[in-house]
């Protein structure tokens, strides 16, 4: 399941970006750490994911008020969250899962 | 009116308004007075019982009165509503004439919309539509003498709404003269039979609520924008107080959540080990209830979004025990305790029995060692662990915790036989992954489950993350970890596992708490058998002497 594969790690990549500005703190965040979003956000564009490239926008927009980017990115936080839950939760059928070493 | 609702007048419906020993020692005191010289009229009634004058001036409980020095409910007036009630019953029995004509069969549908406020006040009735409108609503079960509304959230009680008498003549457990519950279960009667009620309040959140969401949206914009690494000590103690003044509020199930993502903010500014990988999911889970709060509509019930504060207890008789675990714990928030966990093999549920105290306000009380000494019903720990135990009369809440309150008898249940088998893996998972797929961000009831071991992996320890594990399989194949922290009583817990399997020992059941984890199914585990070994080892107490407990056929 290739496409599978590719949400999975592009939501892994995501979550660990940010936790990484979560714990610099948005407004102390750094070009690097900013440039790196950016990339995260076109592959998130190739993978069709639109609305949350938006608030990806929005959170990374160095011209709009601190306060709007941080809730921008609490939502994104959020759904990053989600969409791991709900594919942890699509992994947990006992039908799927390999066996367990002896 | 009156005497139609006097002779509907059952005994549970004395007993709500007073209590059973005030209605006992009634028909004791009825029993033994001359009942010829009471007077009963059409709107009134009067009575001298042992002395003291009672006195009815209309329908309903609130129209008594005696002049005993009692407060409230008494056994005289008891006594004159069963004398009063034996009168109209022995009046109809022999035909009377005078007997009034039957009474509305619904009283709790008659009148208007404004007949609720009139009757139980315009605070009750306002106080029970917003109940309404957020979905907490009673059982209701109408019977020959009348409506009965059980309610158990936001609160527990039960009211009797008779066919006679009106709604003055409702009762409620909760005994006060004029309560919302009462309003809800006509009100809720009334929507369900398409009759008038007021309208109800637009479904927002209360001002205390409203501005504590903003707070705390102000809070995590802070936290976002400083850093994990950026806030102080202070910043986080704010956190803890607005989890405090949300649980407040009415809205206990964000104020746990948020509680969580302070302790792990605590936890990463002591750089304990994961606590950083899981503030992500915290801090989400955190925004997602708010902002849900904060929507209108909702995108789920309230009562989901909002939780519900802890249950009260209701009262259970004739349930078989077995003890299966005991454990000792600690919270990061300074709370230590322990724990005993018991199977009811007749319904497959799991009830646990804790006492705890915290660290601070009581230095002294070691966990491990209050709970060798503890005793349930008068049963010391180890004895209950031993042997199954028919609990006579206690209390549990919905999600099975025991309360050890004055009144829980135990007794030890003779012939019944221990081994039951352990639960099938399959079952629970299945009903985690559909409660997850409803709500991704529900905090799950603790689910307990005793799992036999068909395949044992190597135990490994993680010093990054301060985390253990122990890879393992049910016999059916199905793969699930063994889980805990370094620290503390889950690190003790590693320890007696470490020691076990280095003497070549082979665990064949454990039980402990299920949960998912990244996908993993993990287990916390509480207690141990090895294979061979006659007793439970209890990982987090292994003083306590390895009991028999039961195990699986």
């Amino acid at each position: 399941m290739p496409e599978q594969d590719n949400l999975q790690a592009w939501l892994d990549a995501g979550q660990h970006w940010l936790a990484r500005v979560q714990a610099a703190g948005l407004s102390c965040a750094g070009h690097p750490l900013l440039a790196e979003g950016h990339a995260w956000r076109a592959q998130g564009e190739l993978l069709g994911w639109a609305p949350v490239c938006r608030l990806l926008d929005l959170a990374l927009d160095e011209q709009a008020a601190l306060s709007s980017r941080a809730r921008a990115l609490l939502d994104l936080v959020a759904w990053v969250a989600t969409a791991r839950r709900l594919e942890a939760v699509a992994g947990l059928s006992p039908e799927t899962a390999p066996p367990a070493s002896r | 009116m009156l005497q139609q609702w006097l002779y509907a007048l059952d005994d549970a419906a004395i007993a709500d308004w007073a209590n059973k020993g005030l209605l006992k020692r009634g028909a004791k005191a009825l029993a033994a007075c001359d009942s010829g010289q009471w007077t009963l009229a059409a709107d009134a009634a009067a009575a001298n019982i042992e002395g003291h004058t009672q006195r009815l001036g209309g329908v309903g409980f609130a129209a008594l009165a005696c002049d005993c020095p009692a407060f409230g409910p008494c056994h005289h007036l008891c006594a004159f509503l069963l004398g009063l009630r034996e009168r109209l019953v022995a009046q109809a029995a022999a035909g009377d004439a005078a007997a009034e004509p039957p009474a509305p069969a619904t009283p709790w549908l008659d009148g208007d919309a404004a007949s609720i406020e009139q009757a139980f006040g315009a605070a009750a009735t306002r106080r029970a539509l917003q109940w309404l409108a957020r979905s907490f609503e009673a059982e209701l079960e109408e019977g020959d003498t009348g409506l009965v509304g059980q309610l158990l959230d936001p609160e527990e009680a039960t009211v009797r709404v008779p066919r006679a008498g009106g709604l003055a003549a409702a009762t409620c457990t909760c005994k006060a003269a004029s309560c919302a519950h009462r309003a809800l279960v006509v009100l809720q009667a009334r929507q369900a039979a398409g009759s008038a009620i007021p309208q109800l309040p637009a479904l927002g959140l209360e001002a205390p609520a409203r501005a504590r969401l903003a707070q705390l949206e102000d809070w995590l914009v802070a936290l976002v924008l400083q850093g994990c690494a950026g806030v102080g000590p202070a910043f986080v103690d704010q956190g803890e107080a607005l989890a405090t003044e949300l649980r407040q509020a009415d809205l206990p199930r964000l104020g746990a959540t948020l509680q969580g993502l302070v302790q792990l903010l605590r936890d990463d500014q002591v750089r304990r080990g994961g606590a950083a990988e899981r503030l992500p999911d915290a801090l989400a889970a955190v925004w997602v209830l708010a902002r849900g709060l904060r929507r209108e509509p909702m995108p789920r019930p309230f009562p989901e979004l909002a939780g519900v504060h802890r249950r009260s207890y209701r009262r259970l008789g004739g349930l078989l025990l077995h003890g299966v675990g005991a454990e000792v714990w600690e919270t990061l928030a300074g709370q230590r305790g322990f724990s005993v966990y018991f199977h009811a093999p007749e319904s497959g549920r799991y009830f646990s029995w804790s006492e705890s105290r915290a660290r601070d306000l009581d230095p002294q009380w070691q966990p491990a060692a209050a709970l060798e000494q503890a005793r349930l019903a008068g049963i010391a720990v180890p004895a209950l662990l031993q042997r199954g135990h028919r609990l006579e009369c206690g209390w549990a809440s919905a999600d099975g915790r025991l309360s050890a309150r004055d009144g829980t008898r135990l007794s030890v249940a003779d012939g019944v036989a221990p081994a039951c088998p352990a639960d099938d893996l399959a079952t629970p998972l299945q009903g985690l992954g559909e409660r997850l797929r409803a709500d991704p961000w529900q905090r799950p009831p603790q689910q307990l489950v005793r799992l036999a071991v068909g395949a044992v992996g190597a135990l490994q320890v993680d010093r990054a993350l301060q985390r253990w594990s122990l890879p393992l399989g049910d016999p059916s194949g199905i793969p699930f970890t063994l889980r805990g922290e370094l620290a503390g009583f889950q690190g003790l817990a590693c320890r007696q596992l470490q020691a076990g399997l280095a003497a070549g020992r082979v665990p064949s059941e454990v039980f402990g708490r299920l949960s998912q984890q990244g996908g993993l199914v993990v287990l916390a585990p509480i207690s141990v058998r090895w294979a061979g070994a006659p007793g439970l080892l209890h990982l987090s107490a292994p003083r306590l002497a390895a009991s028999r407990g039961v195990s699986h056929a």
